[in-house]
């Protein structure tokens, strides 16, 4: 392929043009740092400086503080220099982080951006200007944006930090990082020509007709509050932080805080042992409350009146991280459907799926005479997503089946002699672990099935899940999720499965989890009660 | 027995390395990492494999094959189609042909969001809306009122508006059209801005109950390994 | 935005495919031609998964090659390559890679969803230390809910929340998803909406 016929020639080059190859791929990258906003002056520059400044500098450099910090100790910064330097505007939108893209109009007053500034110039604006503009250079840089709400870091979120798929979907200007409007029109922006250059908050000294830049649109502006902006920005800097290097994270934890976390970890460990060992039996289960658990009292009605023989298609598309919880549930469904010798047809949307599907036959129903005696169907896994789900639930016969599946001609096992269309199978059931799937599976399969679906899923997938069961039309019939909805389906049946083996850890891992939640909030809320946290001063500023 | 060798090598396998993965409960470490990578491997070693089984042999190389000795499993105008397709989208491989490639993707991209249109539509937002409406409970009002308990009339008005208020309220939330009057930056309408902060009210819930929904899921994980390990143990001691 | 088209090939095949799809969702009679366009996207999607493979393990490949972190890349391109062959050579049904599934991939995957009930518990006990305000509350107290009403806590049942509490929060968490469904469904129908309309060109026009 290609991919490996381009590294031959490269392994058969000599040591000294490989060094060189080398050396000239970081060139490019060396020539960029200077382009980053957040990167020093250049060292040239250093010469010229206060002892007092260079001892700033040198201390930002080394503790390369968080935002946080970073924001607090700008603003402390600011606070000291009596009177902000006068600038012109061009040079601020020079080095201000984010430029509206829209700016076509005096795309020509406007210098190239910093980053095709060559080094040499860069470095020379630095030597030439004066020790006092340098520093109102670092020390108004904050300024020189106009941040949509006052307590938000947009310095973290440089352009120059952003990976570039993020860059590609960022819509322009949804993320407030900064505001779109023009600085003249934010009611604490500086004056920035006329007499009154560089104060703050005065009518504009020259009409608007000469002003030059987009006008303000207000009509297409999201509108959004303080709070949601607040969040978005915190997105946005999560999202960024992914593309960092995370490796020295375990260093940056507290002793104390790891201690902590120890703590916690084997506490939940514990509480889910000692009844596993112990093999308890204790918790009682729930009750058969046919309100309470009205979807899972409509599955068990629904196979209770099945017919022996009955075709009953299972989806199953469960993720192996999950296979451990859903197969407690599944089992409990799939056992009474068994017993009702229905004739099972498996298929999947996962490559994953199909084997584990065999797998729960094997490892929890194998006594039963359809499994012992490999008398199921499956399917396969049917590959194509959303796109081969519209093809299997259209017409089945024509899908696209597994080689596997296809070698043994499934529409000709006994099973599946009577369907033709989806609606043929007696029940369809959806054994999923993201609601994602089961969405999926009732958008495209939904309007094929006038007796709707069922769904056996997740307790993460059920919150999603459940607004279905109430749609009008019907379209999702019946849900059983987890340990708990499995602990009731075996007890509607009056059996003992893996729901019954496992409630009892699952009652004292949750009582765990909620006594260390509840501990660890009392814990938080004291700390809190403290005064010097510079963060939450910080906040009760900027409000 | 190899066989029998091979399961019990499993077993152990399978125990090691779910200790090892449990253990980054208490902190990273190199073997961890080195599971990490194993799984990864693992996991696109496998889905490739099964793409290229289930799909890409069964629907374009066994046809070309057969193609190729005179037999047509498909029609061979489909059948070039597809091979002209794969090819195409193969060339995404080389950056100076990749953007041949785009006509296929953009084959993709087209037919997903018509499904995608055409589900949500028929699947989600036409059923939902009709639940919204549906929301109160009209029959069981009705019997309240014929039976004289007028409580629980009352009791059904309340719950459904208060259901009602949560749908109406989340979706206020995402609306974020504004428009401005005179020079006044743009607001919501004042209507909007309320029912969005109760929304968000509604809205934190529903984390909450998503959040605790995979907490729940995550310990039923936890159990599901720590059982299999007491098994392991239990069977390693002979019992 | 840019309005010019740039790439009106890629361009007029989404939207020809796309309306054709479309159309035949809600015409009957076109169900073939639906079937033949579906079949060709689900050979293409599984050709775009090996195009995904190929490009880790080039990722990897490039990182042995500079000695970047070369242990951790040769690990997971040895597993893949392995696990690869052999379940190309044995088929998915195969004894060495159902062995290789069951005893490797599903433990891991497993373990991995395990530990996340101690990151989750971690995060929620540490909650208060980021945010106290109102909705912090009302989180918490919804989650403690949600928790409670879930099953018997250390052997025993509360009534008060999996009767009376947790199914109120239930109902009201129920109702605000639905909203979110609508959102959700709105938001993929303007999506969709503006591929077919030639507005959004993921596919690099």
């Amino acid at each position: 392929m290609s991919y490996q016929s381009s590294q031959d020639p490269e392994d058969r080059l000599p040591d000294w043009l490989k060094a060189l190859r080398k050396r000239q791929s970081e060139e490019p990258k060396e020539e960029a740092k200077p382009a980053q906003p957040s990167q020093p002056p250049a060292a040239e520059g250093e010469d010229t400086e206060p002892t007092w400044l260079r001892e700033i500098r040198e201390r930002h450099r080394r503790e390369q503080p968080t935002d946080e910090e970073l924001l607090a100790e700008e603003r402390a910064l600011t606070d000291t220099q009596p009177t902000a330097p006068i600038k012109p505007l061009e040079k601020r939108r020079i080095e201000t982080p984010f430029e509206p893209i829209e700016l076509e109009k005096p795309v020509e007053k406007i210098p190239e951006p910093v980053s095709k500034i060559p080094d040499w110039l860069t470095l020379d604006e630095h030597g030439e200007s004066s020790a006092a503009e340098e520093t109102a250079d670092e020390f108004t840089q904050p300024e020189k944006r106009t941040p949509a709400f006052a307590d938000m870091e947009a310095e973290a979120l440089s352009p120059g930090e952003l990976p570039s798929w993020l860059q590609a979907i960022r819509p322009s200007e949804t993320f407030p990082e900064e505001d779109n409007r023009s600085e003249e029109m934010l009611p604490s922006s500086e004056e920035t020509a006329g007499p009154l250059a560089g104060l703050v908050g005065v009518l504009p000294a020259e009409p608007e007709i000469v002003q030059f830049g987009k006008p303000p649109v207000f009509s297409a502006r999201l509108d959004v509050t303080e709070s949601q902006a607040r969040h978005a920005a915190a997105f946005s800097r999560l999202v960024a932080a992914e593309g960092r290097p995370r490796e020295d994270l375990g260093r940056q934890v507290a002793l104390p805080t790891r201690v902590l976390n120890w703590i916690i970890s084997a506490a939940v460990f514990l509480a889910v042992l000692f009844p596993l060992i112990v093999q308890s039996q204790g918790t009682p289960r729930p009750e058969v409350d046919a309100v309470q658990f009205a979807a899972s009292t409509n599955i068990f009605n629904a196979i209770d009146v099945l017919p022996p023989n009955a075709p009953v298609l299972i989806a199953f598309e469960v993720q192996p991280a999950l296979y451990g919880e859903l197969s407690a549930p599944a089992a409990a469904v799939l056992s009474h459907l068994l017993d009702k010798q229905a004739r099972l047809v498996f298929i999947s949307t996962q490559p994953t799926g199909p084997a584990l599907a065999d797998r729960l036959l094997q490892e929890h129903l194998s006594a039963a005479p359809s499994v012992a005696t490999g008398d199921y169907v499956n399917l396969g896994y049917l590959s194509g997503g959303m796109a081969a789900l519209r093809s299997f639930t259209s017409d089945p016969r024509t899908a696209t089946l597994s080689a596997a599946a296809a070698v043994q001609n499934p529409w000709q096992s006994t099973s599946l002699l009577a369907v033709g269309q989806l609606r043929d199978f007696a029940m369809v059931f959806v054994i999923t672990s993201e609601a994602e799937d089961g969405r999926a599976w009732i958008e495209q399969a939904g309007s094929s099935l006038p007796q709707g679906l069922y769904i056996v899923g997740s307790t993460q997938s059920a919150p999603l899940l459940k607004p279905y069961l109430l749609s009008d039309p019907p379209t999702l019939r019946g849900l059983v999720d987890g340990f708990g909805g499995a602990t009731f389906y075996e007890r509607l049946r009056n059996t003992d499965g893996l729901g019954r083996t496992y409630w009892d850890a699952f009652s004292y891992g949750l009582g765990a989890i909620v006594l260390l939640i509840l501990l660890g909030g009392l814990y938080s809320r004291l700390i809190h009660l403290r005064p010097e946290k510079p963060a939450a001063q910080t906040e009760g500023k900027s409000a | 027995m190899p066989s029998d060798l091979l399961s019990q090598a499993g077993i152990v396998a399978a125990a090691l390395l779910t200790l090892i993965t449990l253990s980054y409960a208490f902190g990273d470490h190199p073997v961890f990492r080195i599971v990490l990578y194993l799984f990864i491997g693992i996991a696109a070693g496998y889905a490739g494999a099964i793409a290229i089984e289930d799909v890409i042999l069964p629907q374009l190389v066994f046809p070309v094959l057969d193609a190729w000795n005179g037999v047509f499993q498909i029609a061979p105008a489909d059948l070039i189609v597809r091979v002209v397709l794969s090819a195409l989208l193969l060339l995404k491989l080389s950056p100076r042909a990749a953007n041949l490639g785009n006509p296929v993707t953009a084959l993709l991209a087209g037919v997903g969001a018509a499904l995608a249109i055409g589900g949500a539509v028929q699947g989600t937002i036409l059923p939902q809306v009709g639940a919204a409406v549906t929301t109160f409970n009209a029959a069981q009002f009705d019997l309240a009122m014929q039976g004289g308990h007028y409580g629980e009339s009352i009791q059904v008005v309340v719950e459904g508006t208060i259901l009602l208020l949560a749908t109406v309220s989340t979706l206020a939330y995402f609306h974020f059209g504004a428009t401005a009057r005179g020079s006044q930056p743009p607001l919501r309408p004042i209507v909007v801005d309320g029912l969005a902060w109760v929304g968000s009210i509604f809205i934190v819930i529903t984390l909450a109950t998503l959040f605790a929904g995979v907490l729940l899921a995550a310990l039923s994980a936890l159990i599901e390994r720590l059982s299999f390990l007491v098994g392991v143990a239990n069977m390693l001691m002979g019992q | 935005m840019r309005t010019g088209i740039r790439a009106p090939v890629s361009t007029a095949v989404a939207i020809a495919v796309g309306f054709l799809v479309l159309i035949s969702l809600l015409i009957p009679g076109l169900e073939d031609l639906r079937n033949q366009i579906l079949n060709w996207a689900i050979l293409l999607a599984a050709i775009a998964l090996l195009l995904g493979l190929a490009n880790l393990f080039q990722v990897h490949f490039n990182k042995v090659r500079d000695r970047e972190k070369p242990v951790y890349s040769s690990i997971l391109l040895v597993a893949m390559l392995v696990t690869f062959g052999l379940t190309l050579w044995q088929g998915s049904q195969g004894d060495v890679p159902k062995w290789i599934f069951n005893n490797l991939q599903l433990p891991i995957e497993t373990g991995l969803m395990a530990v996340l009930a101690v990151s989750l518990t971690i995060a929620a006990a540490r909650f208060f230390q980021s945010r106290s305000d109102l909705m912090g509350f009302v989180f918490i107290g919804a989650l403690f809910i949600a928790l409670l009403a879930a099953a018997p806590v250390f052997g025993l049942e509360l009534p008060i929340f999996t009767q009376v509490v947790g199914p109120i929060i239930n109902s009201l968490s129920i109702s605000a998803a639905r909203g979110l469904l609508i959102g959700v469904g709105l938001g993929t129908l303007a999506t969709g909406l503006r591929i077919l309309l030639g507005a959004d060109r993921p596919y690099g026009g």
